[in-house]
């Protein structure tokens, strides 16, 4: 080992000896000594940053920082120690200060006083005032004029594919932050493309906003509802448009496609149907648009309408058909490959009701997956960690007992777990003729007692006729489930309350359930989960299990009859879930 | 000087992650959700944010780009047992810096070296140890 290793070992000793009793001062005074010994070892000037940190002298831990990045080279992890601090200074300092020491760094920038690998990271973590490449200088200017469209074209393609991501960030701010745009049309337009690609909506929406006049072609339109679809957040489409009934009229059928999703987001459900009504007038003609139309029909579970699609499409094929001898060989290819979409989605349509039992399948086994993933994690976690102590020697008697009392626990919950999903899971499948209004009624005195000690009434109307054939223990599930969220709900809110059940027969020979309480409803943010499993408004910690399983089989019970459940969003005074069940044939008794 | 936030709203998991931590000498928060990781993000500095990405309200991933709003360079490791639907690109995108299994491949261990390993460039223990036995070629750099 040479001298001055030993010596600057000795410093570094010193200096953490003395900052650790206490004594920065000192500490600092042997830090400058150490720099003065040895004025290249960016090390002592890092120590010294944060030694003026401690006694928040900024500006003086600032110049320390300054000479450190002087002495770098180009490895990121030390960048990494510079960028840090200089996040700690925009928490801490004005932003005068912040503005001063970023122009004294581009000076040394300028001045050749930082490495260059390192000039290259401060430009990406600084943006545009930082970049130095004359190759992006150059860029930048050829972005103001559309006639260089081609070459920024290319030359951001090549960026995106060699993942040179920073860059092109780099270059999309510079365009947000120009002022002269009249020339720059097609580029800026191709910029929004960009950032949504890259998934930078933020980006991509200021430069929508930033355009002049975007928003008056359909377009533009249609790019900023598509951007704030994928952010899941309409405000700026909101600020700048007035999406109302007029709306939809002036629109064309592209646009009117973004509008069925932003009204299915606002849970407008009358200028939804107003929008699909129009574009099934612009769907006459046309193969795409009818197909289009019919996604949205199954998307919404609108399945006459979606039934009434397919005829049409079929319509379109066969007049496609008829005139095949005029159309040339391309044509003909063609309508063979729209056929054999056509001839897909017929299959599909078969296959719905397939679908959905597995999709409900996949989200159970989903759900369960993940729910035991936790304490098995917790389970492996602990006698991992005891096995961490006794490396260490640090394991006591005290730590053993705990972990076998949390193993015991963990393996409870699962053990519970498996109990919640029983009624989906059981295999006794006993299928029996039951009367629907009895077997509802019967859940209902089951739980009279405690519907009582809560004030709460209930009341069952309706059909006393109807049957069903399944398995009725299931089917009371669904009520169990129901009854005790709503009481939970209710007693949350107020001291009593009605639970009220209709039952009816529909024409298309199905029985429509409909149960509705009037506790505080289901908030508006989460509609769409309260099917999910696992997913809970209650304390998971809460007596009453919250471990958001309830409707999930409630959901699942019921895709088992071929029935399904849906929110009544238009109920206000409390929740309303109304349910639909085919009843097979054979399975209506009069009595 | 090393901190890092636990955002986890597993109790047992957190308390776990936590104490193994602990007896390696870094120092943890533990935010109980994502809303609450936010805000004490905010409020003081972490050396690295452990995420959880299956959360009530909030989950993993728009608590990831919270954070990246505010500090595109914090480490931020997320782990969840629900790894099949991660969108990983989509994190990458937004910018992680480690991916960790929990569920039946559960290691404490391997979550704790990805861990030390982030942290130890910046720890102010790490710094001073370089300088006491990096070999002397890097002085010389």
């Amino acid at each position: 080992m040479n001298e001055e290793y030993i010596m600057q070992k000795e410093y570094s000793e010193t200096i953490s000896a003395l900052r650790y009793s206490g004594d920065i001062k000192s500490a600092i005074a042997k830090c400058i000594e150490a720099i003065e010994h040895f004025p290249d070892n960016n090390f002592f000037y890092k120590i010294l940053g944060d030694l003026y940190v401690q006694i928040d002298n900024f500006e003086k831990a600032s110049k320390a920082y300054l000479e450190q990045l002087k002495r770098l080279h180009t490895r990121p992890d030390q960048f990494k120690i510079f960028a840090r601090f200089y996040r700690y200074l925009e928490n801490k300092t004005s932003e005068d200060f912040v503005r001063e020491f970023r122009s004294t760094i581009a000076a040394s920038i300028r001045s050749g006083d930082i490495a260059p690998g390192i000039a290259k990271q401060l430009s990406l973590f600084f943006g545009k005032e930082f970049i130095t490449d004359p190759e992006i200088l150059e860029l930048f200017k050829k972005t103001d004029n559309d006639i260089n469209l081609r070459e920024v074209r290319k030359f951001i393609e090549n960026k995106i594919s060699t993942q040179d991501i920073n860059i092109v960030r780099t270059i999309i701010d510079y365009r947000i932050a120009s002022i002269d745009r009249h020339k720059s049309r097609q580029t800026d337009e191709y910029f929004i493309s960009v950032s949504e690609r890259l998934e930078m909506f933020d980006r991509a929406l200021v430069l929508v906003k930033n355009i002049n006049g975007f928003l008056h072609n359909p377009t533009g339109v249609r790019t900023l509802l598509r951007i704030c679809r994928k952010l899941n957040d309409y405000s700026v489409a909101e600020n700048s448009l007035v999406l109302n009934e007029k709306y939809i009229e002036d629109s064309d059928f592209n646009v009117q496609y973004e509008l069925v999703y932003y009204y299915e987001f606002n849970k407008n459900d009358i200028l939804l149907n107003r929008t699909l009504r129009k574009m099934r007038s612009s769907a006459s003609s046309s193969a795409p648009i009818a197909r289009t139309l019919y996604n949205f029909y199954l998307r919404f579970n609108m399945f006459d309408e979606a039934k009434e699609a397919s005829l049409h499409m079929k319509q379109l094929a066969s007049a496609s058909n008829r005139s095949i001898q005029h159309h040339g060989r391309f044509e003909e290819q063609q309508i063979e490959t729209e056929q054999g979409i056509w001839t897909k989605l017929q299959d599909l349509v078969s296959d719905q009701e397939h679908n959905r039992q597995m999709i409900a399948i996949r989200d159970l086994l989903k759900g369960f997956s993940h729910e035991l993933g936790q304490p098995i994690t917790n389970i492996r976690y602990s006698i991992q960690l005891h096995q961490m102590k006794i490396k260490k020697g640090v394991a006591s008697t005290e730590n053993i007992e705990n972990l076998l009392k949390l193993i015991l626990s963990q393996t409870e919950r699962i053990g519970s777990m498996l109990a919640r999903f029983r009624p989906i899971i059981s295999s006794r499948s006993k299928a029996e003729y039951f009367n629907v209004f009895g077997r509802i009624s019967a859940v209902f005195t089951d739980l009279n007692t405690r519907l009582e000690t809560c004030g709460i009434k209930y009341s069952i109307i309706g059909d006393k006729f109807i049957h069903l054939w399944g398995d009725a223990i299931q089917f009371d599930q669904v009520f169990y489930n129901l009854i005790l969220n709503s009481m939970q709900a209710i007693i949350s809110h107020k001291n009593c309350g009605t639970i009220t059940v209709i039952i009816s027969k529909t024409k298309q020979e199905q029985v429509k359930i409909s149960f509705s309480d009037d506790g505080p409803g289901i908030p508006n943010g989460i509609t769409k989960q309260i099917f999910e499993p696992f997913f809970s408004t209650k304390e998971p910690s809460s007596e009453d299990g919250g471990e958001g399983l309830g409707l999930f089989i409630v959901w699942n019970i019921l895709k088992m009859f071929n029935g399904s459940i849906r929110l009544n969003k238009e109920y206000a005074e409390g929740a309303k879930f109304d349910m639909i069940i085919p009843i097979k044939e054979g399975a209506t008794k009069n009595e | 000087m090393n901190k890092v936030l636990i955002i986890e709203d597993e109790v047992t998991t957190a308390a776990q992650v936590h104490e193994a931590l602990a007896i390696n000498s870094v120092e943890a928060d533990i935010a109980k959700d994502g809303a609450e990781g936010i805000k004490m993000f905010n409020e003081r500095e972490y050396d690295l944010v452990l995420l959880d990405l299956k959360m009530p309200g909030m989950d993993g991933e728009q608590v990831l780009t919270e954070i990246r709003k505010v500090d595109p360079f914090v480490d931020v490791i997320v782990y969840t047992n629900y790894s099949e639907f991660a969108d990983i690109k989509k994190l990458t995108n937004i910018g992680i810096q480690g991916y960790i299994n929990k569920g039946p491949k559960a290691d404490l261990s391997e979550l704790l070296e990805t861990i030390l390993e982030k942290l130890a460039p910046l720890t102010e223990e790490g710094v001073n140890k370089l300088i006491k036995h990096t070999p002397e070629e890097l002085f010389d750099e």
